[in-house]
């Protein structure tokens, strides 16, 4: 399956939340990163057929989803940013309406309800209320009812927000295992979700597309890009001013900084293996810098 | 199927529904039984009272009637004379004295139906002899091919096929009406049918469960019949549970006696051009009540899909309800113009009494068609306007 965007442009009354972005997606792991505003959820409620874009289109196999209608949206899985439940529905309750807002037929519906709410962890917590679940469970209940359909397209609006650690290694696992015959497109601000299982980033600014491309393509960018320094402390307001630091360590009374820099920063600096975190960093920071030379400019 | 029954459940086993439910029926319920139950204390057991009225049913006499008035003006006379401990009634038990009034109303709702009183206008005639004087000074004028003539004409003869009143004893449904068919009857069903459709399709917005609705295959249209029929049955199970109580109290209270009575023999319902039973009345005014329900539904239904809060929801659809009221009651504007769209409203369909308890035509292309008849498919046009409406905002909603 191929799912592509062409141009697509939102322009709401008086900002422009996408610039003509255009993208090919095939079946696997997309995973969606920017800074806030750059138009990641305005994206995905496009894709989700909840929003309209002011231009450009969206396609399945080359045929326009306006034209598909129910069969575009039978194809979707979406889990919202802001997931609303309600309260008085059981978690098990919750999953059937879900379902028959898919249309998927009753006894195919239990049956998959009861697999997804195992699946979650949820399966001891199938007759409470909604209403009674904590942050995460409402979270992991909210990835199941966008997997109840076996979508094709797969849309996690930050889907590991209020999971802690352990279910985010395990939603990384379900995602994972069950991306092999759809397209997933998966927005977060913890970069290290996307740790081994994204077959591509996107990486979104201001609207617009950047970069998309496998992680350790965007990686190889950055080989020779990343260093290790161990510096005093009454240097660092130096440091900071003049390189994007990402990640900051106090050993034997000495800063440890890893440093995001093109150059050797200094003689002592250790060159280190890139990741994710790193990538963001670099190519967020990038356009922050790159826009402070052009108002010196 | 399945998302109908979702969608009931939604409406009907929300925490606070069924409270609310419970209230809005005993809430009038008690206080009217209550009076009921006072008034009967006061005046004598339903079953005396009745055997009292029983042998004078039928045409209004004359001289009972005047005896009735007479008796009557005794009564407020010595209430008047403020003569302390003395027995206002004189040789009269108080269930005799009950029936004198009963048979007054009865002689006056004749003398209505026969020659008008002092609020009957020449040119707004109600009474057989004003609408006849009506009809003459037309034809005396030559406008007998006018659309007031023919209506009058039509006037007079429903009036008189549909019969004199007479007296009857319909105690207990005469207070059921003048409670159930009028504004303040069916007031609660409006505010119940506000505070549970207004949120219907709103508060899927503010829970932010819209996105997840229309992202999925039947979010844009079963979604919303499943919602639209669950709504409808809601108002409808509404509507009639209310009335059923409500039947319930005043006949469980004060019998059943004078279900078989021609709706005239109600005063309020004296000038009714149609010759009907007052339980036939019940029937009609429930399948009204249901009806306007329902259309009053869709209303606010369709204001919920365009509604970012559910406060908006309950407010606006207050607006599109009661604009009746609030322009001619609260705002006292009796401009003419006004005066159709009043007429014409959901409300006025809901609530039985106007289109009943007098004769009252539309012109349409010159020819008099009866209120209810205009009345009927107008409300349902502009209830499936609503109805569609809805489909179409939903269909072109998106989440912002």
């Amino acid at each position: 399956m191929v799912l592509t965007l062409q141009n697509i442009t939102k322009q709401y009354k008086d900002k422009l939340a996408l610039k003509g972005f255009s993208l090919e997606m095939t079946e696997g792991i997309y995973g969606l990163l920017g800074p806030n505003g750059a138009g990641k959820t305005t994206l995905m409620r496009i894709i989700a057929d909840v929003l309209r874009p002011t231009e450009g289109s969206v396609r399945v196999d080359g045929e326009l989803k306006e034209g598909m209608n129910e069969r575009y949206r039978d194809l979707l899985g979406y889990l919202p940013q802001e997931l609303g439940i309600y309260k008085s529905f059981t978690a098990y309750n919750f999953l059937m309406y879900i379902a028959s807002l898919k249309g998927i037929e009753k006894h195919r519906a239990k049956s998959k309800a009861e697999e997804l709410l195992e699946i979650t962890g949820l399966k001891d917590s199938k007759v409470r209320l909604c209403g009674s679940f904590s942050g995460g469970m409402k979270r992991r209940l909210g990835i199941a009812q966008a997997l109840l359909n076996d979508p094709k397209i797969l849309i996690l609006d930050e889907p590991t927000s209020g999971l802690d650690p352990k279910e985010r290694v395990r939603f990384r696992n379900l995602i994972s295992g069950i991306s092999q015959n759809r397209i997933v497109l998966l927005s977060t601000h913890i970069v290290s979700d996307l740790d081994m299982i994204a077959k591509a980033v996107i990486l979104l600014r201001e609207g617009q597309l950047i970069r998309a491309d496998a992680g350790k393509k965007l990686l190889e960018e950055l080989d020779g890009k990343v260093w290790n320094v161990k510096i005093p402390e009454s240097r660092f307001v130096e440091y900071e001013n003049k390189y994007t630091i990402g990640n900051l360590t106090r050993r034997d009374g000495l800063l440890e900084l890893r440093i995001l820099s093109d150059a050797r920063p200094e003689e002592a600096a250790c060159p280190d293996s890139p990741t994710l975190e790193d990538m963001y960093l670099y190519f967020f920071k990038e356009k922050e810098q790159s826009g402070q030379e052009e108002a010196i400019i | 199927m399945s998302l109908l029954l979702f969608e009931m459940k939604k409406l009907f086993l929300k925490r606070n529904t069924l409270v609310i439910i419970l209230l809005f029926i005993l809430i009038p319920l008690i206080p009217n039984l209550m009076g009921e139950i006072n008034y009967y204390s006061n005046n004598g057991e339903p079953g005396t009272l009745y055997g009292i009225s029983k042998p004078y049913e039928g045409d209004v006499d004359p001289e009972i009637a005047q005896k009735a008035n007479d008796e009557i003006m005794m009564v407020l006379n010595r209430k008047m004379s403020k003569t302390g401990d003395a027995n206002i009634f004189g040789d009269n038990s108080r269930e005799q004295i009950d029936f004198y009034f009963d048979y007054s109303n009865a002689d006056h709702g004749l003398n209505s139906y026969q020659s008008g009183d002092i609020r009957e206008k020449p040119e707004k005639p109600y009474s057989l002899r004003g609408i006849k004087n009506r009809m003459e000074t037309l034809e005396k004028e030559g406008k007998k091919d006018s659309y007031e003539y023919v209506m009058r004409v039509m006037q007079y003869s429903m009036l008189v096929e549909s019969g004199e009143p007479g007296f009857h004893y319909v105690k207990s449904w005469r207070n059921l009406f003048s409670f159930l068919t009028m504004g303040s009857g069916f007031l609660f069903t409006a505010f119940l049918l506000l505070l549970v459709i207004a949120p219907v399709f709103s508060n899927e917005r503010v829970t932010g469960m819209d996105s997840i609705i229309l992202s999925s295959r039947n979010g844009r249209v079963k979604v919303v019949t499943a919602k639209l029929a669950a709504s409808v049955i809601f108002a409808s199970v509404f509507v009639i549970v209310y009335n059923l109580s409500q039947l319930a109290g005043y006949i469980g209270v004060g019998g059943a006696m004078g279900w078989d009575a021609p709706l005239k023999s109600i005063l309020g319902y004296a000038l009714c051009p149609y010759n009907i039973t007052i339980l036939q009345f019940f029937l009609i005014q429930l399948v009204l009540q249901l009806l306007g329900s329902i259309m009053l539904t869709a209303a606010i239904a369709f204001v919920s899909s365009v509604s970012r809060s559910s406060l908006a929801s309950f407010f606006i659809s207050l607006l599109v309800i009661f604009y009746p009221y609030i322009l001619g009651v609260l705002l006292r504007i009796s401009a003419e113009w006004l005066q159709p769209l009043i007429d014409l409203s959901m409300l006025k369909l809901a609530v039985a009494h106007d289109a009943f308890a007098a004769f009252k035509a539309f012109n349409l292309f010159g020819s008099p068609v009866l209120y209810i008849n205009v009345l009927i498919p107008l409300v349902i046009a502009m209830g499936i306007i609503f109805i569609l409406l809805t489909y179409r905002q939903v269909r072109r909603q998106q989440v912002c």
